[in-house]
């Protein structure tokens, strides 16, 4: 009978302890974002090329241009005051800021520049590509990206490409200058630093990555030296909150200043929920259908007549207005809204009837064939609905959902069916998604995702490779409105969304600005009142 | 005299040396079952459809790249050299780097140990107060109401779908009633002002001096520990009950009653102390199972610990930390295991799990 | 496993007689027989077709004409959870099949030729009965890749070696009985004899144990679902529809409070058997 006593008080002494009031606010010059960050691998930015870090890198680092946060068509000055286009629009010739310096006190020299390039092409990580545009390699970068004097930094390009072109190249994150001095101090084995970057950064930006624990936080702390001006804050917090639930909940009850990442259904229960604000903008982010034409156990993925027909069988409405609510518009070409040459085109409705006399016409029945897609949401939602609306036009789906690394080496080996995955533009010209989506030359070509597609264009690439050397904006633009027509009408893609970003801030949050691709992020002139 | 003292003095001898032997079992036990989990680990590394070699140099690598990366992998190797070495590299910690963190997948697990061993450390605490509790209520009155309480309580704890008891709990103590802290094991506030001293956070948040830092570890600790308490309560109830009803039979418990003596006093001074080891054995098999419970647990609630580790590395089909984990848990789970079989000897083979 | 028990068991017999003296048993075979008809009539059962979309149906609670409301596709989750029923089941049952006989063969190979055989299948067994079997099969199914078969397979090769152990004590101590002596005695050895003779002899407590296991079972399979290792979207299975339900639980919390009972029902049917089969092998563990 005693243990009965012990026992009950026990128990009840436990829940007296426990039960204390959960909820404290935010330290009010701390902000705390609640967001996954298991993406984050390496935050070198010649090397990260995961949302996280890419989200981090205009933070830390500087360019020598940037898009303008305001107007991302207008390129602005970071590091460089002013550049120069040489006679032969095959280099830019850039005058550095005065005295500015890294976050170590080391100032910005044309040295850091040439260094920072060099690397990035030297280690020839994953987003190397976007600097191979320019013609770099490893052994003609020395030769193209030079020092001129001790204010001066001539930046040179070897491919047939305009002088804008190469500027929008230079606003990519891999263009970030690194404090080469202490990067440099910290190389082993012919690195250039890189395995010391991946935790920790060495920029110019207006703060500094402090901590960095994989799958837990990333703290930024104030840089009040930066050339960017000091931030209002002293320091930022991502949490890595995996659930969206979770995420929903700590902004709700004010244990984060932002969420990012809610799905649809977090975002509508949050409506009209006092204190908190959800911000949208619009993003680059567009998500698509791709046919693998080459594929041999289903031929009839490289007939014109199915990629007809299954431009009927998507039902955009019903994703863009019901299953992703608020979270994407319908968008049908291949460049966002919000970028030079884009055109808003939208043709195609969900017809299943339409789609079945076009597959009837072509002598197509029973087609059956494998979706893989990432198994992370929103991806595992969209492939079930466009299985249930692929069914209404008699064609079969098998959902097989993946982890992301294994889908990309699929789509990369072209062993795959078809999938529907997202894309996001890696500098800010037409060219990034245009090279891509509509420029594929067979196998002795760039392996781009119309390779992947194993589509194979002459014509349309032929008008890509034209667009490109065009210089007048005006000009290009219309060649660009030519070429989203033709991958619109037919192509082994179906364009279906472009992603609208909800952000929710509690209205503490002033002054947070977001821009369209996933790396203009700027934390420096947020404040807390 | 002598003869009694050289007897007394063999009997301490003989029991050494079987002490001795059983330790020895034990650590043959142990060391059997570690040589297994690498053999199985190091068989489903090459069975995953993963190429290691792309997971290391990046999908866009060159042909030489590749290659030169293949062959210091050594995975050129014939399989039992391949095999050589890995056991070797496990036995010395190193399990190679996590393709998801990037960092060797040791660190990522001593990092997140701590985490695990708390949370399955304050469970099964009160596990097992709850469990040993409802047991020795369900013994001493068999067949009564009580006995059938106890019956259903652990037929649910049997029962229960743990991961889906824990997005209930959140639901109802966290989301509405505002009873226990969030997922995490802090709330973030408090995460930057504690330094981490053992890991273990509500000691540091102890050794802070800060007791609201203190009060906020122990509101988060509070729901996951409870929801996997409640699921090793069953196990350790439904056993205690059995030992003492079996006890109870017993006849020097009859001849005891007999005397006289008060049930308090047969429990106390007669009962417990014979059911001791089998209470013993049963919370650290409970323990064991505990640290398995875990994944699901530390997923829903997102503690960060090994069994979260694990599943985000399934997610990511992260090869080297998913059997790293499985090792660090597979040799915690053996260690517990035959350590049961080491102090109590042959056991019913029926009350192995 | 004592003689008497053994004895005991010889035939199914006593078991009929017992289980309608044991309600356990009864609630509980009920429960299990009752979700094997619903899983066999499925489609006469279903409302609607587990897997049709009305978009503009998403996340309804409880109404005349979804009874439970619908998921996160405006799919009706009653009908998901009668159909869910199966993958279940035909987890459990394909490890069943593949885990007992597995586990009882060796048994009663090391159990009647002991000696070296014995000692190296025990020591097998020991180690792998040492192992984290849920960790074990979500490795295994995380290497594989998801998918039924890897989930049941998974899990069967980690289950086996409980039966193993049992079949060999019980083996064991039938080596010694006069039956067995006089089977011997007529010339019946080898497989045979082990199968023949041997085998009906374990059958019984073997499906005592398995009753206890498969209640584990359904939550591990459902667990597997729910990390998103089971069966393939969009078949429903009962895991998955709470890993479905997680994201709005806190608003729509029906989505995933439903699947869950389910599993709580199904694997407290399976407790309840062996309960009552347990009471009736030997009272003192009840």
């Amino acid at each position: 009978m005693t243990f009965r006593w012990t026992f009950a008080a026990s128990l009840l002494g436990s829940v007296a302890l426990i039960s204390v009031p959960a909820g404290a606010a935010t330290p009010p010059d701390v902000l705390v974002v609640a967001q996954s960050i298991d993406d984050a691998v390496s935050f070198d930015p010649a090397e990260g090329y995961e949302l996280t870090p890419f989200q981090t890198f205009n933070n830390v680092y500087q360019r020598l241009i940037e898009s303008s946060e305001a107007d991302p068509t207008k390129i602005v000055g970071a590091l460089a005051e002013s550049w120069d286009v040489a006679a032969d629009g095959k280099s830019i010739t850039f005058k550095l800021k005065p005295g500015a310096a890294f976050v170590s006190g080391n100032p910005v020299r044309p040295e850091d520049v040439v260094y920072s390039f060099v690397r990035a092409v030297k280690l020839g990580k994953t987003p190397v590509f976007i600097l191979q545009e320019l013609g770099w390699k490893p052994d003609n970068i020395e030769a193209l990206v030079t020092k001129v004097d001790d204010s001066h930094v001539k930046v040179g390009w070897a491919a047939d490409v305009g002088s804008n072109f190469a500027l929008a190249i230079l606003t990519a994150p891999i263009s970030s200058v690194v404090d080469g001095k202490e990067v440099a101090a910290h190389a082993s084995n012919g690195d250039f630093g890189n395995a010391w970057l991946k935790t920790v950064s060495a920029g110019s930006g207006q703060f500094k990555l402090t901590r960095f624990v994989p799958h837990e936080a990333l703290i930024l702390e104030a840089n009040p030296k930066s050339p960017a001006g000091a931030p209002k804050l002293k320091s930022v917090i991502l949490k890595n909150v995996a659930d969206a639930a979770a995420r929903r909940l700590l902004v709700e009850q004010g244990d984060a200043d932002i969420a990012r990442e809610l799905g649809a259904d977090q975002i509508a229960s949050l409506a009209g929920k006092p204190g908190i604000t959800v911000k949208e903008t619009p993003s680059a982010q567009q998500d698509y259908i791709i046919f693998n034409s080459a594929s041999k156990s289903v031929p009839a993925l490289s007939n014109p007549a199915f990629w007809e027909a299954a431009r009927y069988l998507v039902d955009y409405d019903g994703l863009a207005n019901k299953l992703l609510k608020g979270q994407y518009t319908i968008h049908q070409t291949f460049l966002p809204v919000g970028f030079p040459g884009a055109i808003d085109d939208k043709p195609f409705a969900l017809d299943p009837a339409k789609a079945k006399a076009i597959l009837a016409k072509a002598g197509l029945t029973d087609i059956k064939f494998k979706l893989t897609v990432s198994n992370q949401p929103p991806f595992t939602d969209i492939a079930q609905a466009l299985q249930s609306s692929f069914a209404l036009g008699g064609v079969a789906i098998e959902v097989e959902p993946v982890v992301n690394s294994e889908l990309y080496g699929k789509l990369r080996s072209r062993s795959y069916d078809a999938s529907a995955l997202y894309w996001f533009p890696d500098y800010f010209d037409a060219n990034t998604n245009a090279s891509a989506f509509a420029f594929g030359t067979g196998d002795d070509g760039p392996h781009t995702v119309a390779w992947r597609a194993g589509w194979n264009t002459p014509d349309i690439s032929a008008k890509t490779h034209s667009a490109i050397v065009e210089q007048d904006p005006a000009k290009r633009a219309v060649l660009y409105a030519n070429i989203q027509k033709a991958v619109e009408a037919s192509s082994p893609f179906v364009f279906m969304l472009q992603a609208k970003e909800q952000i929710v801030l509690s209205n503490k949050v002033k002054n947070y600005v977001q821009g369209i691709t996933p790396d203009q992020i700027y934390y420096g002139q947020v404040e807390k009142k | 005299m002598t003869l009694v003292a050289s007897s007394i003095v063999y009997r301490r001898r003989s029991w050494m040396l079987a002490a001795g032997v059983g330790l020895l079992r034990w650590l043959g036990s142990i060391a059997i079952g570690l040589a297994g989990l690498i053999l199985v680990t190091f068989i489903f590394a090459h069975l995953s459809p993963v190429d290691p070699v792309i997971k290391v140099v990046g999908d866009k690598a060159t042909p030489e790249t590749y290659a030169a990366a293949r062959l210091a992998l050594g995975l050129d190797q014939p399989l039992l050299l391949q095999f050589g070495s890995y056991a070797g590299r496990v036995l010395t910690g190193d399990f190679g780097n996590a393709w998801s963190t990037g960092q060797p997948v040791v660190n990522d697990l001593l990092r997140a140990f701590p985490a695990t061993f708390e949370l399955a450390t304050v469970a099964i605490v009160m596990g097992a107060i709850a469990g040993v509790g409802l047991g020795l209520i369900a013994g001493l009155w068999p067949g009564g109401w009580r006995d059938a309480t106890v019956r259903v309580v652990s037929l649910l704890g049997y029962s229960v779908p743990i991961f889906w008891l824990g997005l209930l709990a959140l639901l109802l103590f966290y989301a509405r009633l505002h009873w226990f802290g969030g997922p995490g094991r802090q709330d973030v506030t408090y995460e930057l002002m504690t330094t981490h001293v053992t890991g273990l956070m509500l000691i540091d948040t102890w050794l802070s001096g800060d007791s609201a830092a203190f009060r906020d570890a122990v509101s988060h600790i509070g729901l996951p520990a409870l929801v996997l308490a409640f699921y090793s309560t069953a196990g350790i109830a439904r056993l205690t009950r059995a030992a003492i009803l079996e006890e109870l039979h017993k006849e020097y418990v009859t001849t005891a009653r007999a005397k006289g003596a008060s049930q308090a006093r047969i429990v106390i001074r007669h009962i417990l102390p014979n059911i001791r080891a089998a209470i013993i054995t049963v919370i650290a098999l409970a323990y064991a199972v505990l640290l398995e419970g875990a994944v699901f647990t530390e997923t829903v609630f997102a503690w960060p610990g090994i069994g979260r580790y694990l599943t985000i590395s399934l997610f990511a089909s992260d090869v080297p930390a998913i059997l790293g984990g499985t090792l660090v848990i597979g040799v915690c789970f053996i260690t517990l295991n035959t350590l049961t079989d080491f102090i109590v000897g042959g056991l019913d083979p029926r009350l192995k799990p | 496993m004592s003689l008497a028990a053994t004895a005991r068991s010889r035939s199914f017999a006593p078991l009929l007689r017992f289980a309608r003296r044991s309600p356990a048993l009864a609630l509980g075979s009920s429960i299990v027989g009752l979700v094997i008809v619903i899983a066999l009539v499925a489609p006469l059962v279903a409302p609607y077709d587990p897997t049709f979309q009305t978009m503009s149906d998403r996340l309804q609670p409880s109404s005349v004409a979804h009874w439970l409301g619908t998921d996160g596709f405006g799919r009706d989750i009653l009908s998901r959870l009668i159909y869910g029923t199966r993958p279940t089941l035909l987890i459990i049952s394909l490890v069943a099949l593949i885990m007992a006989p597995l586990g009882i063969a060796i048994g009663i190979v090391a159990g009647y030729y002991g000696g070296i055989v014995d000692r190296i299948l025990m020591r097998f067994t020991d180690m792998a009965m040492s192992f984290p079997r849920l960790i074990l099969a979500f490795a295994f199914v995380a290497v594989l890749g998801p998918g039924l078969l890897n989930a049941a397979l998974a899990l069967a090769v980690t289950s086996w070696p409980p039966y193993a152990r049992q079949a060999r004590v019980e083996t064991q101590a039938m080596r010694r009985s006069d039956y067995m002596a006089s089977v011997e005695m007529l010339g019946i050895r080898g497989p045979r004899l082990l199968f023949g003779h041997v085998l009906p002899l374990v059958f019984p407590l073997a499906i005592v144990r398995m009753a206890l296991d498969l209640a584990g079972m359904v939550l591990i399979a459902a667990g597997l679902g729910f990390l998103g290792l089971g069966v393939l979207p969009p078949t429903a299975e009962w895991g998955k529809m709470v890993a479905d339900g997680t994201p709005v639980i806190f608003d729509q919390w029906w989505v995933a409070a439903s699947p869950g009972v389910a599993i709580l029902i199904l694997s407290l049917g399976f407790n309840l058997m062996a309960d009552g089969l347990r009471d009736i092998m030997d009272p003192r563990h009840g």
